[in-house]
């Protein structure tokens, strides 16, 4: 299996505070990677550092073997999408102005739209349920429903690496499900890279095929979620008292959490 | 069945919006419009046919056209109205712009060309050359001092909030905030120095078009031009930009350098308008407001028509304080008390959901 992204000794802090901590793993292409981890762990910075909008104070990350930091911002947006969490817009764009702006680093500084980038804007509509509102103001719009949006222009953006940065923590289930789905169909059909962090550790569970555990800026665990997902690193991780059992319903492995009593 | 797909999504990007080159021609007309008619107005009436006869004679030659006219009307219209009338478009449109990326950079729909600072600097160093009688450059003396007050400014500021931790836009607004402070102090401190020069002062900090020359025209659409050329260059990152810095440099934006080359060249080109003309304000915050409602936030299309909308705006009200009121009320009184209540009002509608 081909390497898409390297990261190799990683450090990253503030003033004397490791944010992390001498990380290294390696992130398979056409994969859909979870990491999960408790508030604080790291996670955020992480995906910064991946994304490219922090640069790691010590070590390197290579993306298809070539350095993040060799790359331009712009061929680097051909590669990777990030997906943020909270987005605020203080200007009045259109939804489909909004996500049109995913296709900007494919289209040349002052041309127009091909065919083609109107094509992966209304599939980027589509696959997020956000045709119906296509044409009204992104200031109008509820938390939830800006959040698809974004989704859209990240989807619209189209690169082989896609990063979900807690991407679904504002959806209802429904669309939740329905965008994470359509996240694992482009893995398949299309062989892209998933890295999403998530707080819902159930999410996580269905839908990656590896899962990353992080503490204190560090890895805990990592590999094929059906054999890191244990009450072991649970416990290790969240501190807290868990139980893996596999959900015929869901199709996959799940967990129940209770408090941890200790004595 | 694509290219239904494409008409329907570029022709119209949204149904309450004035399609693009169609405001820009119309915006234009106005323009040229206003100029000719503001040109006729004044002491001397000149009929509105002779103005434009005079003003292609001169662009095209041929002195025929001027012939049959009172001798004096091409030296009014040439010599003393124009040079005004044309300072004022280009001020009106230099701070529209200049504003309209201000706001995309700061992500601040409030954010105007002087919210860094620039006009206190401005007015701090033009205060200054007043007080201390500088005449080195003759009459550029104060426009100079003008100038450097205002690029002094920017650099404390950007200094200032790149040390507190990097350009974001809070850094931004409060350091503006809190040098502008500093500097309002100062100004009153001279003020309170200068004797009879506190009214020359006080004249120059509330802006006025008048005694305009050629000279500051070219210079004002030198400055203009350059600034236009570096904001359509990056009106897409602006675009991104607005978006926050995260996005932006995701997106394909080098949000540290865009950020600082946009903001030295607006702040530059509000230096330059301030330097000429003086503190003339409101024209940077609500033009572009007015027009992002027309035509949309997208800069590529908010650049070009504020240009043309500030142009219009500021000979207007230029022409009204010259020709039209009973006494000669200066220039940033005027926009201040028209276009005070005018913000109140749109920001009002705004915030009950337009």
């Amino acid at each position: 299996m081909a390497t898409a992204i390297l990261i190799d000794n990683i450090g990253f802090g503030y003033a004397g505070k490791p944010l992390i901590d001498k990380l290294s793993a390696n992130l398979d292409e056409g994969r859909f990677i979870a990491i999960v981890g408790p508030n604080g762990c790291g996670k955020t910075t992480l995906v910064n550092l991946l994304a490219g909008t922090l640069r790691p104070r010590w070590g390197r990350i290579l993306l298809r073997e070539t350095s993040l930091s060799a790359y331009t911002r712009r061929r680097l947006a051909r590669e990777i999408a990030l997906m943020p969490q909270n987005f605020n817009v203080n200007f009045a764009f259109s939804v489909r102005e909004v996500v049109m702006m995913g296709r900007y680093p494919h289209i040349p500084r002052f041309s127009q739209p091909t065919s083609l980038d109107h094509a992966r804007v209304d599939e980027a509509l589509a696959a997020t349920d956000t045709v119906d509102f296509a044409d009204q103001l992104v200031t109008e719009l509820s938390g939830g429903e800006r959040q698809r949006v974004i989704a859209a222009r990240a989807l619209a953006q189209d690169t082989p690496v896609l990063i979900l940065d807690e991407a679904t923590s504002n959806l209802d289930i429904r669309h939740a499900i329905s965008l994470l789905e359509h996240v694992r169909k482009r893995i398949k059909e299309q062989g892209r890279t998933v890295i999403a962090v998530f707080q819902d550790i159930n999410l996580a569970a269905r839908f990656s095929n590896d899962l990353l555990m992080m503490k204190n800026g560090r890895i805990e665990a990592f590999g094929p979620t059906a054999e890191v997902l244990t009450p072991k690193n649970l416990e290790q991780v969240f501190d807290i008292a868990a139980k893996v059992q596999f959900d015929p319903f869901v199709g996959a492995n799940q967990v129940t959490f209770a408090h941890k009593m200790n004595g | 069945m694509k290219a239904i797909q494409k008409n329907k999504t570029s022709a119209n990007p949204s149904p309450k919006r004035l399609p693009t080159v169609a405001t820009l021609i119309v915006l234009a007309m106005l323009l040229a419009l206003v100029v000719s008619v503001s040109a006729g107005m004044g002491y001397v009436r000149v009929p509105i046919s002779d103005v434009v006869h005079i003003i292609v004679s001169r662009l095209m030659g041929g002195a025929d056209a001027v012939a049959g006219m009172d001798p004096l009307f091409p030296t009014v219209i040439l010599d003393v109205r124009l040079p005004r009338i044309l300072a004022a478009a280009l001020v009106g449109g230099g701070l529209a712009v200049s504003g309209a990326v201000f706001q995309g950079i700061l992500l601040n729909p409030l954010a105007d060309p002087y919210t860094l600072g620039v006009s206190a600097g401005a007015a701090f160093g033009a205060s200054l050359a007043i007080l201390l009688n500088i005449s080195f450059m003759g009459a550029w003396s104060v426009s100079l001092f003008a100038f450097l007050g205002a690029l002094g400014t920017l650099a404390v500021v950007i200094y200032l909030s790149s040390s507190a931790g990097g350009l974001s836009s809070n850094n931004l607004i409060l350091s503006g905030i809190i040098v502008a402070a500093i500097l309002a102090a100062g100004i009153s401190f001279l003020k309170y120095m200068a004797d009879e020069q506190v009214a020359v002062i006080i004249f120059w900090l509330m802006g006025s078009f008048a005694f305009q020359t050629w000279g500051n025209v070219l210079l004002l659409a030198l400055f203009i031009s350059l600034g236009f050329a570096v904001f359509i260059f990056f009106a897409r990152d602006l675009n991104l930009m607005s978006m926050g810095d995260r996005t932006a440099a995701t997106l394909g934006v080098e949000t540290r350098r865009t950020m600082l080359i946009l903001l030295v060249a607006a702040s530059l080109l509000a230096a330059v308008c301030v330097a000429v003309s003086g503190i003339i304000g409101f024209v940077g915050l609500l033009i572009p407001h007015m027009m992002r409602a027309l035509t949309g936030p997208d800069n590529r299309r908010l650049i070009p028509v504020s240009l043309l909308a500030g142009a219009v705006l500021l000979v207007a009200a230029d022409t009204l304080t010259r020709a039209v009121l009973p006494a000669e009320v200066p220039i940033g009184i005027l926009t201040a008390l028209i276009g005070g209540p005018f913000f109140c009002y749109i920001f009002r509608k705004q915030r009950m959901g337009l």
